[in-house]
């Protein structure tokens, strides 16, 4: 007998803000299942949802979907376009209009949207921009903007630490390593290196330009978020320097309505460091999505 | 009393396969201050430890007692989790030379190497 994870993998084609692209993605779960979309972090891919696209306790009910954005993972930069040219920038407008045009490419219902980092923060975004096409967003490590200690370093440092000739992959990889909780296990913490060591040249640098200053929302945009339309849940990780418990609650206290757990003893990518222990956070928020979905 | 036990880490770090891969090619220094009365310097050439170089490589880190001594918890607090997360949010300084970035893989397994002998006592 072989041994199978329960994932299913595949190609389509989307055409975003005039460029078409082929765009790899994977899926578990029942077609007929509650669709959510999975946002990967900056620089890295949908490999960091591999557990919970094999948690059946989530599949049983969820239709879960992860891509990987154009450059990152086997999406390939798109044909037509000389990339190579020019320097990527990840934009707020991109990270808004991807998952809208996924979602309607797939036939998705009012999907719910969970990402991770800058992920996290596009549930923010998302929550605040285009409510009426997701029934719940699941912000994990989002926060208005992120940690100002990052934000003051500029595009250009940036560049010179995560897109620098001199330096190799291996060390986006290892600068990881900031991020990370103590308390998640080595083999967890190696494969997050890992992926952030197998990233294009320049994209994990280009993807923080979203992360750290396109992704500004300001308090009265918070306050603004109606969460009868488009539910919003905030989970962080009390080792995340990016976006701390604090920084995450300040979005708590201005969002009416959005429920807000900090969790223990995980970092910047709990998806990926310790599933077993984020999943004690997520599967309440999904059973309470299950039921709403189910009364409505 | 040393925060750093830079004897038993030299001797750790030659036989430790993880940071002598890491530390290939680099030729130059890593200096280690602790405070203002302890400091450690570690010589390299072409990736292996000698007793005095000339390379032109500059790794500097410096952090007070009390860095360093949250930083080499097996399971520290919030933030003390590596070198980079230290000096973001806590203040402790590093160079942001490019073989500061380069060797960083040998950075977080020399704090590892650290971690592991302060455990071990």
């Amino acid at each position: 007998m072989v041994k199978r994870d329960a994932i299913r993998g595949g190609y389509l084609y989307l055409t975003v803000q005039d460029v078409e692209y082929r765009v790899y993605y994977e899926e578990s779960g029942p077609e007929n299942g509650i669709p959510i979309i999975l946002g990967h972090t900056a620089g890295s891919d949908g490999r960091q949802y591999r557990h919970m696209l094999c948690d059946a306790a989530v599949t049983e009910d969820f239709r879960c979907l992860v891509y990987d954005l154009p450059y990152h993972g086997k999406s390939l930069p798109p044909h037509g376009v000389q990339w190579w040219a020019r320097e990527y920038s990840m934009t707020k407008s991109f990270m808004i209009d991807f998952p809208n045009a996924f979602a309607a490419a797939l036939g998705l219902e009012r999907p719910v949207y969970m990402g991770s980092s800058m992920g996290g923060h596009l549930a923010i975004d998302l929550a605040l921009h285009c409510p009426e096409k997701y029934r719940a967003t699941i912000a994990v490590e989002g926060a208005l903007r992120s940690a100002v200690e990052y934000v003051d370093v500029g595009m250009a440092g940036i560049r010179r630490e995560f897109d620098n000739p001199n330096v190799n992959r291996a060390s986006t990889g290892a600068a990881m390593m900031l991020n990370i909780s103590p308390y998640s296990p080595e083999e967890n913490v190696r494969e997050i290196t890992w992926e952030y060591s197998c990233g294009g040249p320049g994209i994990f640098a280009g993807d923080l330009n979203y992360y750290y200053y396109e992704h500004n929302v300001s308090e009265d945009e918070a306050r603004s978020i109606d969460t009868s339309k488009c539910m919003l849940y905030l989970l962080t990780g009390e080792y995340d320097p990016n976006t701390s418990p604090a920084e995450t609650q300040r979005v708590a206290d201005l969002v009416p309505g959005c429920k807000f757990q900090a969790m223990k003893e995980l970092g910047h990518f709990p998806v990926t460091e310790d599933y077993t222990k984020f999943r004690t956070y997520l599967l309440p928020i999904l059973d309470e999505i299950r039921q709403k979905s189910a009364a409505n | 009393m040393a925060v750093i036990d830079f004897e038993a880490f030299t001797k750790a770090s030659k036989d430790d396969p993880e940071f002598r891969r890491a530390m290939r090619y680099y030729d130059g220094t890593i200096t280690l201050r602790v405070g203002s009365d302890e400091m450690h310097r570690m010589d390299f050439t072409n990736g292996e430890s000698v007793e005095q170089v000339a390379g032109p490589g500059r790794i500097e880190i410096e952090g007070t007692e009390e860095h360093w001594i949250n930083l080499l918890q097996s399971l520290p607090k919030p933030f003390y989790q590596c070198l980079q997360s230290t000096a973001v949010k806590h203040g402790m300084k590093m160079t942001d030379t490019n073989e500061t970035f380069a060797y960083l893989p040998a950075l977080n397994r020399m704090v590892q190497i650290m971690r592991d002998l302060r455990k071990a006592g």
